[in-house]
Protein backbone atom coordinates (compact mmCIF):
# COMPACT_ATOMS: atom_id res chain seq x y z
CA UNK A 1 0.00 0.00 0.00
CA UNK A 2 2.89 2.53 0.80
CA UNK A 3 4.59 1.15 -2.60
CA UNK A 4 1.73 2.27 -4.41
CA UNK A 5 1.37 5.58 -2.59
CA UNK A 6 4.79 6.52 -3.87
CA UNK A 7 4.62 5.56 -7.15
CA UNK A 8 1.53 7.59 -7.56
CA UNK A 9 3.68 10.21 -6.02
CA UNK A 10 6.83 9.70 -8.41
CA UNK A 11 4.36 9.58 -11.15
CA UNK A 12 2.39 13.15 -9.87
CA UNK A 13 5.97 14.76 -9.92
CA UNK A 14 7.36 13.64 -12.96
CA UNK A 15 4.26 14.92 -14.68
CA UNK A 16 4.31 18.12 -13.06
CA UNK A 17 8.26 18.71 -13.94
CA UNK A 18 7.25 17.61 -17.33
CA UNK A 19 4.36 20.13 -17.60
CA UNK A 20 6.31 23.42 -15.83
CA UNK A 21 9.38 22.63 -18.54
CA UNK A 22 6.91 22.72 -21.23
CA UNK A 23 5.12 25.62 -19.94
CA UNK A 24 8.48 27.38 -19.69
CA UNK A 25 9.77 26.23 -22.48
CA UNK A 26 8.78 28.77 -25.45
CA UNK A 27 10.59 31.91 -23.50
CA UNK A 28 13.31 30.39 -22.61
CA UNK A 29 13.98 29.01 -26.31
CA UNK A 30 13.33 32.66 -27.19
CA UNK A 31 15.75 34.17 -24.96
CA UNK A 32 18.21 31.42 -26.18
CA UNK A 33 17.59 32.21 -29.66
CA UNK A 34 18.26 35.76 -29.29
CA UNK A 35 21.43 35.07 -27.63
CA UNK A 36 22.86 33.68 -30.78
CA UNK A 37 24.68 34.31 -33.92
CA UNK A 38 22.74 32.93 -36.94
CA UNK A 39 24.60 30.30 -37.63
CA UNK A 40 23.72 28.82 -34.22
CA UNK A 41 20.50 30.18 -34.26
CA UNK A 42 19.22 28.00 -37.47
CA UNK A 43 21.02 24.80 -37.22
CA UNK A 44 19.34 21.59 -37.25
CA UNK A 45 19.70 19.66 -34.99
CA UNK A 46 19.19 22.47 -32.33
CA UNK A 47 22.28 23.99 -30.69
CA UNK A 48 22.16 23.67 -26.78
CA UNK A 49 25.51 25.03 -26.28
CA UNK A 50 27.15 28.40 -28.07
CA UNK A 51 28.99 31.21 -28.01
CA UNK A 52 26.47 34.08 -26.63
CA UNK A 53 26.03 37.61 -28.00
CA UNK A 54 24.65 40.73 -27.62
CA UNK A 55 24.36 42.19 -30.40
CA UNK A 56 20.83 41.49 -31.43
CA UNK A 57 19.50 43.00 -28.22
CA UNK A 58 21.98 45.82 -28.68
CA UNK A 59 20.53 46.37 -32.53
CA UNK A 60 16.65 46.54 -31.81
CA UNK A 61 17.47 49.13 -28.99
CA UNK A 62 19.85 51.20 -30.39
CA UNK A 63 19.14 51.00 -34.21
CA UNK A 64 15.50 50.34 -34.43
CA UNK A 65 12.92 52.62 -32.40
CA UNK A 66 11.99 50.28 -29.95
CA UNK A 67 13.27 52.79 -27.08
CA UNK A 68 10.40 55.61 -28.66
CA UNK A 69 7.87 52.02 -28.63
CA UNK A 70 8.88 51.67 -24.94
CA UNK A 71 8.45 55.45 -24.02
CA UNK A 72 4.91 54.87 -25.59
CA UNK A 73 3.72 51.94 -23.89
CA UNK A 74 5.15 52.88 -20.90
CA UNK A 75 3.35 56.51 -20.79
CA UNK A 76 -0.09 55.10 -21.68
CA UNK A 77 0.16 52.05 -18.67
CA UNK A 78 1.36 54.29 -16.24
CA UNK A 79 -1.08 57.43 -17.52
CA UNK A 80 -3.71 54.64 -17.55
CA UNK A 81 -2.77 53.25 -13.56
CA UNK A 82 -2.51 56.99 -12.26
CA UNK A 83 -6.31 57.83 -13.67
CA UNK A 84 -7.78 54.42 -13.62
CA UNK A 85 -7.18 52.86 -10.39
CA UNK A 86 -7.99 56.10 -8.56
CA UNK A 87 -11.90 56.12 -10.40
CA UNK A 88 -12.09 52.31 -9.71
CA UNK A 89 -11.06 53.41 -6.10
CA UNK A 90 -13.92 55.63 -5.71
CA UNK A 91 -16.17 53.42 -7.16
CA UNK A 92 -15.45 50.57 -5.79
CA UNK A 93 -15.85 52.21 -2.13
CA UNK A 94 -19.04 53.32 -3.23
CA UNK A 95 -20.46 49.73 -4.10
CA UNK A 96 -18.76 48.09 -1.01
CA UNK A 97 -20.16 50.45 1.54
CA UNK A 98 -23.94 50.68 -0.14
CA UNK A 99 -25.11 47.55 -0.80
CA UNK A 100 -28.90 47.40 -2.46
CA UNK A 101 -29.98 45.96 -4.97
CA UNK A 102 -29.68 49.06 -7.27
CA UNK A 103 -25.76 48.85 -6.55
CA UNK A 104 -25.97 44.71 -7.25
CA UNK A 105 -27.23 45.57 -11.13
CA UNK A 106 -24.86 47.90 -11.26
CA UNK A 107 -22.13 45.54 -10.42
CA UNK A 108 -23.50 43.01 -12.95
CA UNK A 109 -23.40 45.73 -15.47
CA UNK A 110 -19.69 46.30 -15.07
CA UNK A 111 -19.30 42.59 -15.69
CA UNK A 112 -21.08 43.01 -18.91
CA UNK A 113 -19.29 45.57 -20.25
CA UNK A 114 -15.99 43.38 -18.99
CA UNK A 115 -17.46 40.50 -21.79
CA UNK A 116 -18.38 42.87 -24.63
CA UNK A 117 -16.29 41.87 -28.42
CA UNK A 118 -13.62 44.82 -28.07
CA UNK A 119 -13.94 44.49 -31.80
CA UNK A 120 -17.55 45.86 -31.99
CA UNK A 121 -15.80 49.03 -30.06
CA UNK A 122 -12.85 49.74 -32.03
CA UNK A 123 -14.78 50.43 -35.11
CA UNK A 124 -16.62 54.03 -33.79
CA UNK A 125 -13.13 54.45 -31.79
CA UNK A 126 -11.09 54.15 -35.17
CA UNK A 127 -13.86 56.47 -36.98
CA UNK A 128 -14.41 58.90 -34.10
CA UNK A 129 -10.42 59.15 -33.09
CA UNK A 130 -10.22 60.09 -36.97
CA UNK A 131 -13.14 63.00 -36.70
CA UNK A 132 -11.78 64.48 -33.90
CA UNK A 133 -7.62 64.28 -34.73
CA UNK A 134 -7.05 61.81 -31.99
CA UNK A 135 -5.54 59.35 -34.03
CA UNK A 136 -1.72 58.07 -33.37
CA UNK A 137 -1.81 60.31 -29.96
CA UNK A 138 -0.95 58.97 -26.36
CA UNK A 139 -3.63 60.85 -25.02
CA UNK A 140 -6.52 58.91 -27.16
CA UNK A 141 -5.04 55.36 -25.89
CA UNK A 142 -4.74 55.94 -22.76
CA UNK A 143 -8.43 57.22 -22.52
CA UNK A 144 -9.62 53.88 -23.87
CA UNK A 145 -7.03 51.77 -21.49
CA UNK A 146 -8.59 53.83 -18.53
CA UNK A 147 -12.52 52.95 -19.72
CA UNK A 148 -11.91 49.52 -19.90
CA UNK A 149 -9.88 49.05 -16.77
CA UNK A 150 -12.60 50.25 -14.89
CA UNK A 151 -14.94 47.14 -14.79
CA UNK A 152 -12.08 44.51 -13.63
CA UNK A 153 -10.27 47.47 -11.30
CA UNK A 154 -13.49 47.93 -9.64
CA UNK A 155 -14.45 44.37 -9.10
CA UNK A 156 -10.92 43.62 -7.89
CA UNK A 157 -11.29 46.47 -5.32
CA UNK A 158 -14.86 46.12 -4.09
CA UNK A 159 -13.92 42.59 -2.94
CA UNK A 160 -10.75 44.14 -0.80
CA UNK A 161 -12.80 46.85 0.50
CA UNK A 162 -15.61 44.05 1.41
CA UNK A 163 -12.67 42.48 3.15
CA UNK A 164 -12.14 45.52 5.48
CA UNK A 165 -15.17 45.63 8.41
CA UNK A 166 -17.50 48.75 8.60
CA UNK A 167 -16.50 49.77 11.92
CA UNK A 168 -13.47 51.14 10.45
CA UNK A 169 -15.69 53.50 9.06
CA UNK A 170 -18.05 54.37 11.70
CA UNK A 171 -14.76 54.95 13.96
CA UNK A 172 -13.53 57.34 11.42
CA UNK A 173 -17.10 59.08 11.54
CA UNK A 174 -17.12 59.02 15.15
CA UNK A 175 -13.44 60.66 14.77
CA UNK A 176 -14.95 63.31 12.84
CA UNK A 177 -13.76 61.98 9.27
CA UNK A 178 -16.38 63.09 6.21
CA UNK A 179 -16.91 60.30 4.26
CA UNK A 180 -13.90 61.24 1.75
CA UNK A 181 -11.41 61.92 4.30
CA UNK A 182 -12.88 58.56 5.71
CA UNK A 183 -11.91 56.75 1.98
CA UNK A 184 -8.54 57.96 1.98
CA UNK A 185 -7.37 57.97 5.12
CA UNK A 186 -8.34 55.25 6.81
CA UNK A 187 -10.19 52.98 4.90
CA UNK A 188 -7.69 52.51 1.77
CA UNK A 189 -4.86 52.40 3.41
CA UNK A 190 -5.83 49.45 4.59
CA UNK A 191 -6.13 47.93 1.34
CA UNK A 192 -2.78 48.75 0.38
CA UNK A 193 -1.73 44.89 -0.61
CA UNK A 194 -5.13 45.13 -2.60
CA UNK A 195 -4.27 48.43 -4.24
CA UNK A 196 -0.76 47.06 -5.28
CA UNK A 197 -2.65 43.89 -7.19
CA UNK A 198 -4.51 46.20 -9.21
CA UNK A 199 -1.77 48.66 -10.09
CA UNK A 200 -0.31 45.60 -11.40
CA UNK A 201 -3.07 44.68 -13.15
CA UNK A 202 -4.00 47.77 -14.51
CA UNK A 203 -0.39 48.63 -15.53
CA UNK A 204 -0.53 44.95 -17.28
CA UNK A 205 -3.88 45.36 -19.22
CA UNK A 206 -2.75 48.90 -20.57
CA UNK A 207 0.88 47.35 -21.48
CA UNK A 208 -0.19 44.32 -23.39
CA UNK A 209 -3.05 45.81 -25.24
CA UNK A 210 -2.56 45.21 -28.84
CA UNK A 211 -6.03 45.30 -31.09
CA UNK A 212 -6.96 49.05 -30.23
CA UNK A 213 -3.39 50.05 -30.00
CA UNK A 214 -2.60 48.48 -33.95
CA UNK A 215 -5.98 50.05 -35.02
CA UNK A 216 -5.69 53.69 -33.52
CA UNK A 217 -1.75 54.07 -33.48
CA UNK A 218 0.50 55.18 -36.41
CA UNK A 219 4.42 56.05 -36.34
CA UNK A 220 4.08 58.96 -33.44
CA UNK A 221 2.34 56.48 -30.50
CA UNK A 222 3.06 52.87 -31.67
CA UNK A 223 3.23 50.80 -29.03
CA UNK A 224 5.64 47.74 -28.31
CA UNK A 225 3.04 44.58 -29.00
CA UNK A 226 2.20 46.56 -32.32
CA UNK A 227 5.84 46.83 -33.48
CA UNK A 228 6.92 43.46 -32.49
CA UNK A 229 3.90 41.83 -34.52
CA UNK A 230 5.42 43.80 -36.86
CA UNK A 231 8.76 42.29 -36.71
CA UNK A 232 7.38 39.14 -36.35
CA UNK A 233 5.50 38.73 -39.22
CA UNK A 234 8.61 39.45 -41.62
CA UNK A 235 10.68 37.03 -42.81
CA UNK A 236 12.66 34.19 -41.10
CA UNK A 237 15.91 36.06 -41.12
CA UNK A 238 14.56 39.37 -39.09
CA UNK A 239 13.84 36.25 -36.36
CA UNK A 240 17.13 36.96 -34.09
CA UNK A 241 15.91 40.69 -34.02
CA UNK A 242 12.70 39.81 -33.24
CA UNK A 243 13.42 37.31 -30.51
CA UNK A 244 15.53 39.67 -29.12
CA UNK A 245 12.47 42.57 -29.04
CA UNK A 246 9.80 39.85 -27.99
CA UNK A 247 12.60 39.11 -24.79
CA UNK A 248 13.36 42.35 -24.11
CA UNK A 249 9.54 43.32 -24.23
CA UNK A 250 8.72 40.72 -20.99
CA UNK A 251 11.64 40.84 -19.55
CA UNK A 252 10.50 43.71 -16.86
CA UNK A 253 6.74 42.20 -16.72
CA UNK A 254 8.58 38.64 -15.80
CA UNK A 255 11.01 39.90 -13.01
CA UNK A 256 7.99 42.03 -11.68
CA UNK A 257 5.75 39.31 -11.70
CA UNK A 258 8.30 36.91 -9.98
CA UNK A 259 8.90 39.59 -7.10
CA UNK A 260 4.96 40.43 -6.89
CA UNK A 261 3.53 36.80 -7.25
CA UNK A 262 1.66 36.84 -4.52
CA UNK A 263 -0.21 39.82 -5.46
CA UNK A 264 -0.54 38.81 -8.82
CA UNK A 265 -1.79 35.09 -7.90
CA UNK A 266 -4.23 37.20 -5.28
CA UNK A 267 -5.64 39.43 -8.58
CA UNK A 268 -6.24 36.32 -10.50
CA UNK A 269 -8.17 34.48 -8.07
CA UNK A 270 -9.82 37.38 -6.36
CA UNK A 271 -12.42 37.78 -8.95
CA UNK A 272 -13.46 33.97 -8.44
CA UNK A 273 -13.25 33.84 -4.52
CA UNK A 274 -15.92 36.27 -3.93
CA UNK B 1 -25.14 54.85 6.49
CA UNK B 2 -25.55 57.79 4.40
CA UNK B 3 -26.90 56.62 1.02
CA UNK B 4 -26.79 59.61 -1.04
CA UNK B 5 -23.11 60.23 -0.75
CA UNK B 6 -22.23 57.01 -1.72
CA UNK B 7 -23.38 57.63 -5.36
CA UNK B 8 -20.85 60.51 -5.87
CA UNK B 9 -17.93 57.51 -5.05
CA UNK B 10 -19.68 55.75 -7.82
CA UNK B 11 -20.33 59.00 -10.68
CA UNK B 12 -16.43 59.59 -11.69
CA UNK B 13 -16.00 56.43 -12.89
CA UNK B 14 -19.60 55.57 -14.76
CA UNK B 15 -19.05 58.76 -16.43
CA UNK B 16 -15.81 58.07 -17.56
CA UNK B 17 -17.24 54.32 -19.03
CA UNK B 18 -20.69 56.04 -20.36
CA UNK B 19 -18.66 58.49 -22.44
CA UNK B 20 -15.73 56.12 -23.51
CA UNK B 21 -17.63 52.93 -23.82
CA UNK B 22 -21.37 53.45 -23.73
CA UNK B 23 -21.73 55.87 -26.19
CA UNK B 24 -19.24 54.00 -29.05
CA UNK B 25 -21.71 51.26 -28.52
CA UNK B 26 -24.58 53.30 -29.33
CA UNK B 27 -22.84 55.06 -32.12
CA UNK B 28 -21.59 50.68 -34.10
CA UNK B 29 -25.28 49.81 -33.09
CA UNK B 30 -26.71 53.06 -35.07
CA UNK B 31 -23.86 51.94 -37.79
CA UNK B 32 -24.47 48.68 -38.28
CA UNK B 33 -27.94 50.07 -39.91
CA UNK B 34 -26.06 52.14 -42.56
CA UNK B 35 -24.15 51.26 -46.14
CA UNK B 36 -20.67 53.57 -45.03
CA UNK B 37 -17.67 52.70 -46.74
CA UNK B 38 -14.99 54.58 -45.07
CA UNK B 39 -12.92 55.89 -48.15
CA UNK B 40 -16.72 57.49 -49.57
CA UNK B 41 -18.70 59.20 -47.05
CA UNK B 42 -21.64 60.41 -46.16
CA UNK B 43 -22.99 56.58 -44.84
CA UNK B 44 -26.82 56.16 -45.95
CA UNK B 45 -29.70 54.18 -43.86
CA UNK B 46 -29.96 50.69 -44.99
CA UNK B 47 -32.07 49.29 -42.61
CA UNK B 48 -31.12 45.44 -42.21
CA UNK B 49 -29.02 45.37 -45.68
CA UNK B 50 -25.96 44.69 -43.61
CA UNK B 51 -26.97 41.74 -41.54
CA UNK B 52 -28.53 40.08 -44.76
CA UNK B 53 -25.05 40.50 -46.54
CA UNK B 54 -23.67 38.92 -43.40
CA UNK B 55 -25.59 36.43 -42.96
CA UNK B 56 -25.71 35.56 -46.85
CA UNK B 57 -21.96 35.53 -47.06
CA UNK B 58 -20.45 31.97 -46.63
CA UNK B 59 -17.19 33.34 -45.44
CA UNK B 60 -19.24 34.97 -42.01
CA UNK B 61 -20.55 31.28 -41.23
CA UNK B 62 -16.97 29.58 -42.01
CA UNK B 63 -15.32 32.37 -39.35
CA UNK B 64 -18.43 31.19 -37.28
CA UNK B 65 -17.48 27.24 -37.29
CA UNK B 66 -14.23 28.21 -37.03
CA UNK B 67 -14.71 30.47 -33.51
CA UNK B 68 -17.05 27.92 -32.31
CA UNK B 69 -14.78 24.93 -33.64
CA UNK B 70 -11.52 26.76 -31.75
CA UNK B 71 -13.38 27.59 -28.39
CA UNK B 72 -15.07 24.02 -27.87
CA UNK B 73 -11.72 22.56 -28.48
CA UNK B 74 -9.52 25.11 -26.54
CA UNK B 75 -11.86 25.45 -23.42
CA UNK B 76 -12.40 21.49 -23.24
CA UNK B 77 -8.31 21.13 -23.09
CA UNK B 78 -8.06 23.91 -20.51
CA UNK B 79 -10.45 22.55 -18.29
CA UNK B 80 -9.26 19.23 -18.15
CA UNK B 81 -5.54 20.28 -18.45
CA UNK B 82 -6.48 22.83 -15.62
CA UNK B 83 -8.19 20.25 -13.42
CA UNK B 84 -5.76 17.56 -13.59
CA UNK B 85 -2.63 20.21 -12.46
CA UNK B 86 -4.80 22.10 -9.73
CA UNK B 87 -5.17 18.61 -8.39
CA UNK B 88 -2.10 17.59 -8.92
CA UNK B 89 -0.39 20.85 -7.28
CA UNK B 90 -2.67 20.59 -4.68
CA UNK B 91 -1.52 16.60 -3.86
CA UNK B 92 2.37 17.41 -3.56
CA UNK B 93 4.16 18.57 -0.89
CA UNK B 94 7.23 20.08 -1.37
CA UNK B 95 8.12 22.67 -3.87
CA UNK B 96 4.73 23.75 -4.61
CA UNK B 97 6.00 27.51 -4.28
CA UNK B 98 8.59 26.69 -7.29
CA UNK B 99 5.91 24.94 -9.32
CA UNK B 100 3.62 28.00 -9.20
CA UNK B 101 6.32 30.44 -9.82
CA UNK B 102 6.90 28.61 -13.20
CA UNK B 103 3.25 28.34 -13.54
CA UNK B 104 2.76 31.95 -13.79
CA UNK B 105 5.40 32.15 -16.24
CA UNK B 106 3.37 32.36 -19.72
CA UNK B 107 0.94 34.78 -17.87
CA UNK B 108 3.45 37.30 -17.59
CA UNK B 109 4.05 37.01 -21.41
CA UNK B 110 2.00 39.35 -23.53
CA UNK B 111 -0.31 37.65 -25.71
CA UNK B 112 0.95 38.85 -29.12
CA UNK B 113 4.47 38.38 -27.73
CA UNK B 114 3.33 34.68 -27.00
CA UNK B 115 1.83 34.36 -30.13
CA UNK B 116 5.16 34.60 -31.98
CA UNK B 117 7.27 32.91 -29.54
CA UNK B 118 4.48 29.89 -30.32
CA UNK B 119 4.91 30.50 -34.21
CA UNK B 120 8.52 29.76 -34.11
CA UNK B 121 7.85 26.65 -32.04
CA UNK B 122 5.53 25.95 -35.31
CA UNK B 123 7.82 26.49 -38.08
CA UNK B 124 8.00 22.73 -40.02
CA UNK B 125 12.03 22.22 -40.59
CA UNK B 126 13.14 24.74 -37.97
CA UNK B 127 10.94 25.05 -35.17
CA UNK B 128 11.35 23.30 -32.07
CA UNK B 129 7.90 21.48 -31.82
CA UNK B 130 8.68 19.14 -34.71
CA UNK B 131 12.54 18.53 -33.52
CA UNK B 132 10.92 17.08 -30.12
CA UNK B 133 8.17 15.37 -32.43
CA UNK B 134 11.04 13.31 -34.36
CA UNK B 135 13.09 12.79 -31.29
CA UNK B 136 10.00 10.27 -30.16
CA UNK B 137 9.78 9.18 -33.52
CA UNK B 138 6.76 11.27 -34.90
CA UNK B 139 7.07 13.24 -38.10
CA UNK B 140 5.69 16.61 -37.41
CA UNK B 141 3.29 18.13 -39.84
CA UNK B 142 3.34 21.26 -41.40
CA UNK B 143 1.54 22.93 -38.73
CA UNK B 144 0.79 26.69 -39.55
CA UNK B 145 1.10 26.10 -43.17
CA UNK B 146 -1.32 22.92 -43.27
CA UNK B 147 -4.84 24.27 -43.04
CA UNK B 148 -5.93 21.17 -40.90
CA UNK B 149 -3.83 21.78 -38.43
CA UNK B 150 -3.17 25.60 -38.32
CA UNK B 151 -6.26 26.20 -35.93
CA UNK B 152 -4.73 23.25 -33.35
CA UNK B 153 -1.76 25.03 -33.57
CA UNK B 154 -3.82 28.21 -32.39
CA UNK B 155 -5.72 26.08 -29.52
CA UNK B 156 -1.96 24.70 -28.28
CA UNK B 157 -0.22 28.25 -28.20
CA UNK B 158 -4.12 29.33 -26.22
CA UNK B 159 -3.75 26.76 -23.95
CA UNK B 160 0.19 27.15 -23.20
CA UNK B 161 -0.97 30.42 -22.11
CA UNK B 162 -3.98 30.27 -20.34
CA UNK B 163 -4.12 27.16 -18.76
CA UNK B 164 -2.20 28.58 -15.88
CA UNK B 165 -4.77 31.20 -14.90
CA UNK B 166 -7.38 27.52 -14.63
CA UNK B 167 -4.97 26.07 -12.60
CA UNK B 168 -4.11 28.55 -10.04
CA UNK B 169 -7.94 29.61 -9.41
CA UNK B 170 -8.74 26.19 -9.25
CA UNK B 171 -5.73 25.34 -6.61
CA UNK B 172 -6.78 28.54 -5.01
CA UNK B 173 -10.09 27.09 -4.87
CA UNK B 174 -8.53 23.51 -3.33
CA UNK B 175 -6.38 25.21 -0.98
CA UNK B 176 -9.29 27.02 0.61
CA UNK B 177 -12.00 24.20 0.67
CA UNK B 178 -13.12 22.92 4.18
CA UNK B 179 -12.08 19.74 4.82
CA UNK B 180 -14.65 18.28 7.11
CA UNK B 181 -16.59 16.67 4.70
CA UNK B 182 -13.13 15.38 2.83
CA UNK B 183 -12.20 14.03 6.28
CA UNK B 184 -15.16 12.70 7.19
CA UNK B 185 -15.16 10.52 3.90
CA UNK B 186 -11.86 9.44 4.34
CA UNK B 187 -13.39 7.85 7.89
CA UNK B 188 -16.22 6.33 6.20
CA UNK B 189 -13.60 5.05 4.28
CA UNK B 190 -14.28 6.78 0.63
CA UNK B 191 -11.32 6.14 -1.87
CA UNK B 192 -9.30 9.24 -3.06
CA UNK B 193 -11.46 8.71 -6.06
CA UNK B 194 -14.48 8.49 -4.95
CA UNK B 195 -13.47 11.82 -2.77
CA UNK B 196 -12.36 13.49 -5.59
CA UNK B 197 -16.32 12.56 -7.52
CA UNK B 198 -18.45 13.26 -5.12
CA UNK B 199 -16.93 15.91 -2.69
CA UNK B 200 -14.18 17.96 -3.93
CA UNK B 201 -15.90 18.23 -7.69
CA UNK B 202 -18.99 19.17 -6.45
CA UNK B 203 -17.28 21.34 -3.60
CA UNK B 204 -15.34 23.19 -7.00
CA UNK B 205 -18.12 23.90 -8.64
CA UNK B 206 -18.94 27.45 -8.69
CA UNK B 207 -15.11 27.94 -9.44
CA UNK B 208 -14.98 25.54 -12.55
CA UNK B 209 -17.96 27.49 -13.72
CA UNK B 210 -16.14 30.79 -13.31
CA UNK B 211 -12.98 29.90 -15.46
CA UNK B 212 -15.39 28.44 -17.81
CA UNK B 213 -17.14 31.50 -18.25
CA UNK B 214 -13.70 33.57 -18.62
CA UNK B 215 -12.68 31.10 -20.57
CA UNK B 216 -15.24 31.18 -22.48
CA UNK B 217 -15.37 34.50 -23.07
CA UNK B 218 -11.95 35.19 -24.17
CA UNK B 219 -11.48 32.23 -26.38
CA UNK B 220 -14.65 33.95 -28.35
CA UNK B 221 -12.85 36.60 -28.67
CA UNK B 222 -9.54 35.57 -29.48
CA UNK B 223 -7.37 37.49 -31.49
CA UNK B 224 -3.59 38.45 -30.53
CA UNK B 225 -2.47 35.15 -30.78
CA UNK B 226 -4.28 34.49 -34.43
CA UNK B 227 -2.32 37.55 -35.84
CA UNK B 228 0.77 37.01 -34.62
CA UNK B 229 0.80 33.14 -35.63
CA UNK B 230 -1.63 32.60 -39.04
CA UNK B 231 -2.73 36.19 -39.84
CA UNK B 232 -5.84 34.22 -40.45
CA UNK B 233 -4.72 31.83 -43.05
CA UNK B 234 -4.10 29.37 -44.62
CA UNK B 235 -7.19 29.75 -46.87
CA UNK B 236 -9.70 30.31 -44.11
CA UNK B 237 -9.16 27.95 -41.06
CA UNK B 238 -8.07 30.17 -38.19
CA UNK B 239 -10.19 33.11 -39.52
CA UNK B 240 -12.47 33.33 -36.48
CA UNK B 241 -14.95 35.63 -36.46
CA UNK B 242 -12.33 38.76 -35.15
CA UNK B 243 -10.53 38.05 -38.09
CA UNK B 244 -13.28 38.01 -40.31
CA UNK B 245 -14.27 41.51 -38.62
CA UNK B 246 -11.03 43.08 -38.07
CA UNK B 247 -10.63 42.47 -42.24
CA UNK B 248 -13.95 43.63 -42.99
CA UNK B 249 -13.46 46.81 -41.13
CA UNK B 250 -9.96 47.77 -41.60
CA UNK B 251 -8.95 46.04 -44.91
CA UNK B 252 -12.35 46.45 -46.86
CA UNK B 253 -13.32 49.95 -44.80
CA UNK B 254 -16.81 48.26 -44.66
CA UNK B 255 -17.78 50.22 -41.09
CA UNK B 256 -21.40 49.46 -41.79
CA UNK B 257 -20.90 45.90 -42.07
CA UNK B 258 -18.70 45.26 -39.96
CA UNK B 259 -20.40 46.90 -37.05
CA UNK B 260 -23.17 44.76 -38.12
CA UNK B 261 -20.70 41.76 -37.47
CA UNK B 262 -20.21 43.34 -33.81
CA UNK B 263 -23.33 43.43 -33.00
CA UNK B 264 -23.98 39.93 -33.99
CA UNK B 265 -20.88 38.84 -31.98
CA UNK B 266 -22.57 40.92 -29.15
CA UNK B 267 -25.44 38.76 -29.09
CA UNK B 268 -23.89 35.87 -29.34
CA UNK B 269 -21.79 37.04 -26.02
CA UNK B 270 -24.80 38.30 -24.22
CA UNK B 271 -26.70 34.91 -24.39
CA UNK B 272 -23.26 33.16 -22.52
CA UNK B 273 -23.47 37.01 -20.11
CA UNK B 274 -26.95 36.53 -19.25
CA UNK B 275 -26.83 32.62 -18.24
CA UNK B 276 -23.47 33.59 -16.00
CA UNK B 277 -25.03 36.82 -14.34
CA UNK B 278 -28.24 34.88 -13.72
CA UNK B 279 -26.20 32.19 -12.10
CA UNK B 280 -24.51 34.34 -9.92
CA UNK B 281 -27.70 35.69 -8.81
CA UNK B 282 -28.72 32.48 -7.82
CA UNK B 283 -25.74 31.80 -6.16
CA UNK B 284 -25.49 35.32 -4.29
CA UNK B 285 -29.09 34.48 -3.16
CA UNK B 286 -28.22 31.46 -1.70
CA UNK B 287 -25.19 32.76 0.23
Amino acid sequence: MKLRKRLVEVVIYAFLILFVMVLVFPVFWALMTSLKHPVDAFAMPPKWFFTPTLKFHQFIWTERPFPKYLFNSLSIALGTVLISVPLAALAAYGYSRYKSKWTQRAMFSLLAVRMFPRMLLVIPFFVMAKHFGLYDTIFVMILISVAFNQPFATWLLKGFFDEVPIELDEAAVVDGCSKLQTFYRIILPAIRPGLVTTVIFSFLLAYNEYLFALVLTGTESKTLPVAIAEYGAEKIEYWLLSSAGAIGIIAPIVILMVILQRHFIKGLTMGALK
Amino acid sequence: MNKRGNLWFILPSSLVMLVIIIYPLYYAIKMSFYSYYLPSPPPFFIGLGNYIDILTDSIFWSSMKVTFHFVAVDIALQLVLGITVALMLDKVTKGKGIFTTLILLPLAVTPVVGGLFMRWLFIPDWGMLNYFLSLIGISGPSWLADSDWALYSIVLADTWQQTPFVILVLYAGLQSLPQEPIEAAMVDGATGFNQLRHIILPLLKPLILFVLVMRTMDAFRIFDTIIAMTGGGPGMSTEAVTVYNYRLAFRSLEIGMASAVGVITLLILAVFIWLYIRFLAAVNEEA
